[in-house]
């Protein structure tokens, strides 16, 4: 069981732009640490086949929805 | 409801369990015959869908009554947030202007919002769980293979897709959809056998489990100390009820992870730009407008020889093809 993201969600700059392509201010060696750092407890799951649930349990105090994660052993048997 | 045999999209029981209910496809993959896709993509001016992808067949068999398409990011994309010049940004609806998460976020902010009890999703990194985590509701990814993904490539690819969501009132809801999907189909390329169906579980209390928690970070960047601390009340909680809690940290090196990640991400990637350049006949469509501006930025970027060594083999390979779909420079 782990934290489901890093961290809450962000405020879009404003309503166009976008918060990947529409930055034109961003290199490619900020990119990769932009688009997976804050997801890093999600993808070890894909890359083992596992599979993985995520339930909400908290709140932030920000107001906005929190959640856990958590993820199985893969049996011959598996429920899901 | 017991499983039907490899083959069938109905489920063995004579019931459909699903009948009416509303229901939202993810606008990635689950192709539907006659429908229109344009990948989120201003670049991309429409491909209209020659077949139903096996999911598609499977959910019809449930009896769902399918809405319309949820928001994803585009398809050149590797953010993991429903965001795209064609269709704009999906919030959460807890609060507008915050992101929804994603990629399936616009599955997500609909089950939330109540909109839908049920929506599709897919997942290739967390794309089911990230937005689950940022509007609050349940999202389940299966095993690998659990779910269909065929017969063609675009169709959903190889890559563990097809799980589902739904808000944590009615989460319950999933445990008889995932019995309708979970059925093989001709082509899978290959089978997980003898599962067990997951109504047969509900009501029935759970064994003591054997539970490692973690809210230390794989990679770079700090965890929110009130995340952390919401990690470990539950884990608090889980002991408190019996089962056997340890902290623990998983046993491999996040960085390798995330390379591997991006192998499969990148899985068949360039075969479907080469799909839809050769739809498209390799020609650029007469849009214009920001969407435009914004794929080139995209593709400069995949360019790019200055990204690590797994993602720069990869983004390069699918330069080329972006190149001759864009027509850029």
């Amino acid at each position: 069981m782990t934290c489901g993201c890093r961290r809450r969600p962000r405020w879009w700059r404003s309503r166009t732009a976008l918060y990947n392509q529409g930055r034109a201010d961003i290199s490619a060696e900020e990119f990769l640490p932009f688009s997976d750092r804050p997801v890093q407890f999600c993808f070890p799951y894909n890359v083992a086949g596992q599979p993985a649930i995520s339930l909400p349990l908290a709140w932030h105090s920000s107001g906005l929805a929190d959640r856990r994660s958590a993820g199985a052993r893969g049996r011959p048997r598996s429920m899901c | 409801m017991t499983i039907a045999s490899a083959g069938s999209t109905r489920p063995a029981s004579a019931t459909v369990p699903f009948r009416g209910v509303p229901f939202l496809i993810k606008d990635v993959g689950g192709h539907e015959r006659g429908r229109l896709h344009r990948e989120r993509q201003p670049a991309v001016p429409g491909m209209i869908g020659i077949g139903d992808s096996n999911l598609d067949q499977l959910l019809r068999a449930s009896g769902v009554n399918v809405l319309g398409r949820s928001n994803a990011p585009g398809i050149f994309d590797r953010r993991h947030r429903p965001e795209n010049a064609l269709y704009g940004n999906t919030s959460t609806p807890w609060r507008q202007g915050y992101s929804a998460g994603g990629s399936t976020g616009g599955g997500a902010a609909a089950v939330a919002s109540g909109m839908v009890p049920i929506a599709h999703g897919s997942d290739i990194g967390g794309s089911i769980r990230i937005p689950a985590s940022w509007c609050g509701g349940v999202g389940l990814k299966p095993s690998r293979g659990r779910v269909s993904f065929g017969p063609a490539l675009d169709g959903g690819g190889c890559r563990p897709r097809h799980e589902l969501r739904a808000d944590a009132g009615r989460c319950a809801t999933w445990r008889p959809m995932l019995d309708c999907l979970a059925i093989p189909q001709p082509g899978d390329p290959f089978v997980i056998h003898g599962r067990r169906s997951l109504s047969a579980f509900v009501g029935k209390p759970a064994p003591r489990l054997r539970i490692a928690w973690s809210a230390k970070p794989l990679m770079d960047g700090p965890v929110d100390p009130e995340v952390a601390a919401a990690v470990a009340a539950t884990a608090r909680l889980l002991a408190e009820m019996g089962h056997d809690v340890s902290e623990d940290s998983l046993p491999f090196d996040g960085e390798e992870a995330n390379r591997q990640m991006l192998s499969l991400w990148f899985f068949g990637f360039d075969r479907r730009l080469e799909e839809i350049a050769a739809r498209l006949g390799h020609h650029r469509a007469a849009h214009a407008g920001a969407g435009d501006a914004q794929d080139l930025r995209v593709l400069k970027r995949l360019r790019s020889p200055r990204l690590p060594g797994g993602a720069r083999l990869h983004e390069q390979a699918c330069a080329g093809r972006m190149r001759r779909v864009l027509r850029a420079p």
